[in-house]
């Protein structure tokens, strides 16, 4: 595919101008569990397992829902609503982050869990999958609210959590200082220090090197591997990111360091578009001081669904779940979607934008440098040897290739879209071990 | 660590990527003239044909890999066809025979 050129004074609302009015964009998000057990039975059924294999597979192993009760800097008293889930364990503990967000809810963590279980097997990693959040808003939270909603969380669900059972990560809102504040509550209660019992930690604790720019290198793998096999040239190519976060901004950077072109990012706030491009760490620097990339000089704004729409070539949805609906599918003009966040595309979208032949990297794929960086970290930490961040990099490297290869050959084989192709690996590897490992009794 | 890079370039970049190396603290080269093909190489009957290359070794300690990878990124004509390939491999010692100083010591 040509590289398109750049079009002059050109707004970003007259870019984004869709045939559709806007009235038709909905703002209601499909329920993520609905959405992870219609794609489970896709490739279920594809795969003709029966229905006590298919069940075994859909359900969680384990759902553990707390309330957390905190006290405020005022005084008061709330109590927050908590989950952790372990939707498998057959190949390994459970692994997967824990989100602070009001819209967390059980079946969004069902969801997410299971996500990671399918993302874990893709890698290839010896873990199974969960997922845990609470339902809050981190961001009118004191850091003290949040390190004792962190600790007491932790304490509720400490019986289930562990390096050899289930390791929490950082997700949605929650950082290495979060991390650090589980590990050290963990540590306290088992009366020596753990360090292998969470990832994402802080270096000085534990951490791994290049844990924090993981997952935007995977997701930059991925995009440079589906750039070579679909014959696309890599210079200059028009890149557009939704979400600014860890994911978000660290992807716009190392695809910038290989002169792509970032032409748009955005925040919950909203987007900026510059038909130039911008410089990433220019954008950084302008969000850090003001929470918001709208404002930053020289930029057009644009809202969050006006984005997924921009005339690019490749889209990264590095925010929320259910972001590419069937109501915008037919809209979004990138030839390549990386999803760098959990679940963007539904499972309708997904069919859309497989019938226009646009490329979409799955999430399970895409944004699995966090967790194989993760698991590098949880390895280094119960062996208490610490790698350079070269061999970190060279490492998830060669296992992000290995993955990304496979999915293709299967996604040739079978004659399917990249999802079901992801799928149908991560999938049979679990179904796998569940059949070696039979069922007890 | 002590890695070793091999660069395949077009003589006409060896003199600037000299002068480059050399500022961001690579304190030897060994150049021989190469003749070589590549996945890019033009074809006669089906036949790669060679072409007119050097070949520059260097041996670098990790802390400043990176940038010395970057510099070379920067300079060898990222984006044009034939410009070269960089292979890197780790080296597990080095000896300066004068001193008999190993490890990083032997080549800064």
């Amino acid at each position: 595919m040509p590289v398109k050129a750049p079009k002059q004074n050109k707004t970003a609302t007259a870019t984004v101008a869709a045939p559709a009015p806007a009235a038709h964009v909905s703002t209601e998000r499909p329920n993520p569990w609905k959405v992870a057990l219609q794609q489970l039975k896709q490739v279920t059924d594809l795969l003709g397992y029966d229905d006590g294999a298919a069940t075994m597979l859909a359900t969680p192993r384990k759902c553990l829902s707390v309330s957390v009760p905190v006290r405020m800097d005022d005084g008061r008293v709330e109590v927050f609503s908590g989950h952790r889930v372990q939707h498998s364990t057959t190949r390994g503990p459970a692994k997967g982050g824990i989100r602070f967000h009001p819209d967390v809810t059980l079946d969004e963590v069902k969801a997410l869990a299971m996500w990671m279980t399918w993302k874990c097997s893709v890698m290839n990693l010896p873990y199974g999958g969960g997922k845990g959040g609470i339902t809050c808003e981190p961001k009118a939270m004191s850091s003290g609210e949040l390190e004792r909603l962190t600790r007491r969380y932790t304490s509720e669900i400490l019986p289930i959590i562990g390096p050899e059972k289930d390791i929490p990560a950082p997700d949605v809102n929650t950082n290495a200082q979060t991390m650090a504040w589980i590990m050290d509550t963990f540590s306290v209660n088992k009366g020596y220090t753990v360090p292998g019992v969470v990832t994402g930690k802080p270096i000085q604790i534990g951490g791994s090197l290049g844990r924090d720019k993981a997952t935007a290198r995977g997701l930059m793998y991925t995009v440079l591997y589906a750039l070579k096999h679909l014959d696309m040239p890599t210079g200059g190519l028009r890149v557009a990111i939704q979400g600014y976060g860890n994911a978000g901004y660290w992807a716009a950077k190392l695809l910038h360091e290989l002169d792509f072109k970032i032409i748009a990012c955005s925040t919950s706030k909203g987007g900026i578009f510059v038909d130039r491009g911008f410089d990433p760490e220019a954008v950084n620097e302008h969000y850090q001081k003001s929470g918001a990339v709208v404002g930053f000089k020289g930029a057009d704004t644009i809202t969050n669904e006006e984005l997924l729409e921009l005339d690019c070539d490749i889209l990264l949805p590095c925010a929320l779940e259910g972001q590419i609906t069937q109501h915008n599918a037919a809209r979004i003009k990138a030839r390549i979607v990386g999803e760098g966040a959990n679940g963007p595309t539904t499972p309708e979208a997904d069919a859309i934008l497989h019938e226009n032949d646009q490329f979409v990297i799955p999430d399970i794929l895409a944004n699995a440098g966090g967790v194989t960086v993760s698991y590098f970290e949880w390895v280094q930490s119960l062996q208490n040897y610490f790698w350079s961040e070269r061999d970190v990099n060279l490492r998830l490297r060669e296992l992000m290739e290995r993955a990304f290869e496979a999915v293709w050959k299967i996604r040739e084989q079978r004659r399917c879209n990249s999802r079901i192709a992801a799928y149908v690996l991560g999938v049979g590897r679990v179904a796998e071990a569940h059949r070696l490992r039979g069922l007890y009794p | 660590m002590l890695r070793k890079l091999e660069l395949f370039l077009m003589p006409s970049k060896l003199d600037k990527m000299r002068e480059t190396l050399i500022k961001k603290g690579v304190q030897g080269m060994s150049v021989v003239q190469a003749q070589g093909y590549g996945t890019r190489s033009k074809s006669r009957n089906g036949v790669p044909q060679f072409e007119e290359r050097v070949k520059a070794e260097i041996v670098v300690a990790d802390d400043i890999l990176d940038d010395v990878i970057r510099s070379i990124k920067d300079l060898a004509g990222a984006g044009q066809v034939g410009a070269g390939m960089v292979f890197i491999s780790p080296v597990e010692d080095a000896i300066r025979l004068s001193t008999r100083e190993s490890g990083k010591s032997a080549i800064v």
